[in-house]
């Protein structure tokens, strides 16, 4: 495997090539498994605009409003409301609305994430990351009314605007990225080590360019508390709300997530889901490393997978994962051959199944 | 040193440019809460805050004074839940838990019965829940100029149901609870609310229980 980051792409910006068939197909599949389960268990559009989709649905209708000491809504990004109020103003309905935008979003993200995985490893592995991805056992929360699916067009489209150096262009999608999901703060790893990569051959405004790009999540993530003081009065809306949901950064954190766990899953039994994924992420973080994924999209992938750890709880670290791309090149790193191919795309289509008909239970 | 300076020039222009289009974005395309929903969140925060309310009560032409604390308290068996317990100056003692009153009486009674009417009142567990609910489920709110215990208020109008609305008066400034009316079946409780610390001598003035677990917050 190669990282290539050729002068030749300088030329290509983000035009994506037109969707392959395949990469279509699997796309088509992975949907309708997730939305025809969704709508089996209950035939309205409840089931993929619901937990977290609620919420989402609650700030693009009204604004933020931040209720002290009670879960509210300034603990979700802007990003996402900000485009369901554009597509619920173009015509369509606030419960449809998010389901029609995280789908749509993904079949972008998809072209996105295929074409800068063939840009950086191979054709064959990029097809088969692409594939797990699409129809990866929590990837039902790409066609929820949840912000996944927009963050992973950005979180693909920004490095790949990097490695086919439109520094600016990658700068304007991290930090949408980084307004759309806290996940998009990681970029600036990747994207330092791709301009760290090109120094040499940038010019002074070129290298400024790029310097911005790996500022730039950092930077839209300040715009949030500024929006906050402006509509709240009140800059730290977003942690006090993030409190109440009971996420609280420690650095004992973690170790308080692994002494609380005996006690939490018997509370909560879903949350041996998430343990699971944790630890198959770690696994499959060594499978991209061996397979040699650059360091610093490892330690985007690491901060993803291994942070939430920190505020105490293993809650939702299936879903996080999805935003961590080394995960799918370590996965696809480990299927050189036909048979473990398609076991994986056999066995991710049945949990696909099982993890859609969780959503009645617990939330991803 | 001019290219690097140059360089670093670009990429602070560039970072404060996403930082502004970022919040021009955001203040451009995202609503502002209406006032009276951040109303309704300032005094449910407000009554988030204070555990213990003394009251003064009117309901159904009579007058009563009580005390609501809100805490863990033992529960059946051995276990431990976060209650509102309601002791009036005539003797009676009401407790709720989630919502409802466990003892004595059943649920449906108690819907009727002044005892509900007056937790909602002057209970800050209920008091709070039923308006941040209603500030974040969409509904629409209504506040108006207003006057209660002998100063000017802000009148917050919650309808929460056919049968039942809920009209609190607050501060015009700080948006502090004054006084709640609650209006249910036919039967109408006004609560005048003091919202108060809690100390060992009022728990004993009001007969109320001693918590389970201690709360940081008084």
């Amino acid at each position: 495997m190669s990282v290539s980051s050729t002068a030749a792409g300088a030329q290509r910006g983000l035009s994506v090539v037109r969707p392959p068939k395949w990469l279509l197909g699997w796309w088509a599949i992975g949907r309708i498994v997730a939305i025809a389960t969704a709508l089996t268990i209950k035939p309205t559009l409840w089931t993929l605009d619901r937990w977290d989709g609620r919420w989402y649905r609650m700030v693009a209708r009204g604004g933020y409003l931040l209720v002290p000491g009670r879960q509210s809504d300034p603990a979700f990004f802007p990003l996402y409301p900000i485009l369901l109020r554009a597509v619920h103003a173009a015509g369509a309905g606030w419960g449809i609305a998010g389901p029609l935008v995280s789908n749509l979003a993904l079949l972008l993200g998809l072209g996105l994430f295929y074409t800068l995985t063939r840009e950086m490893f191979s054709e064959q592995l990029a097809r088969r990351a692409t594939t797990y991805l699409a129809i990866f056992p929590l990837s039902y929360v790409f066609s929820m009314a949840y912000p996944e699916s927009v963050v992973l067009a950005l979180l693909a489209a920004a490095p790949l605007a990097a490695l086919r150096r439109r520094w600016w262009l990658a700068a304007c999608c991290a930090g949408a990225a980084a307004l759309a999901r806290p996940e998009g703060l990681f970029l600036v790893f990747p994207l330092a080590g791709i301009a760290w990569e090109q120094r040499q051959t940038l010019g002074p405004a070129r290298r400024g360019a790029a310097l911005a790009a790996v500022l730039a999540p950092p930077a839209a993530l300040v715009s949030y508390p500024l929006y906050l003081d402006t509509a709240l009065h009140d800059p730290l809306a977003w942690s006090r709300a993030e409190h109440a949901w009971g996420r609280k950064f420690r650095i004992s954190g973690a170790f308080r997530a692994f002494e609380h766990l005996p006690a939490a899953v018997g509370h909560t039994p879903w949350l041996v889901r998430d343990v699971m994924c944790f630890f198959l992420y770690l696994g499959l973080l060594y499978a991209a490393r061996r397979a040699g994924v650059p360091g610093a999209w490892l330690a985007a992938a690491a901060a993803v997978v291994v942070l939430p750890v920190f505020t105490g709880a293993f809650d939702s670290i299936g879903r996080f994962g999805l935003l961590a791309p080394p995960l799918f090149w370590g996965l696809a790193s480990l299927t050189n051959r036909s048979w473990p191919d398609r076991t994986v795309r056999a066995t991710s289509l049945v949990l696909l199944v099982l993890a859609t008909v969780s959503l009645v239970y617990v939330f991803p | 040193v001019r290219r690097t300076l140059t360089s670093v020039a670009v990429a602070f222009v560039g970072a404060a440019a996403v930082a502004a289009g970022g919040w021009a974005l955001q203040a451009a395309a995202l609503p502002s809460p209406e006032h009276a929903d951040r109303v309704a969140a300032d005094a449910s925060a407000w009554l988030h805050d204070y555990r213990l309310v003394v009251d003064v009560f009117h309901i159904d032409h009579r007058r009563v004074k009580g005390a609501c604390l809100r805490g863990w308290f033992p529960g059946p068996g051995r276990t431990t839940s976060l209650a509102s317990v309601l002791s009036l100056g005539s003797g009676h003692v009401f407790r709720f838990t989630s919502g409802r009153r466990v003892s004595p009486g059943s649920r449906e009674r108690d819907r009727q019965r002044p005892g509900g009417l007056m937790a909602l009142a002057g209970c800050s567990a209920k008091l709070s829940s039923a308006l941040a609910s209603a500030a974040q489920s969409g509904q629409v709110l209504r506040i108006e100029r207003g006057y209660a215990a002998n100063q000017p208020a802000i009148a917050l109008r919650v309808g929460r149901t056919h049968h039942e609305r809920l009209t609190l008066y607050v501060s015009p400034k700080t948006y502090l609870p004054i006084v709640a009316v609650v209006d249910r079946g036919g039967h109408t409780a006004t609560a005048r609310i003091y919202l108060t610390r809690i100390s060992p001598a009022l728990l004993a003035r009001w007969r109320l229980p001693r918590e389970t677990i201690e709360s940081p917050r008084g």
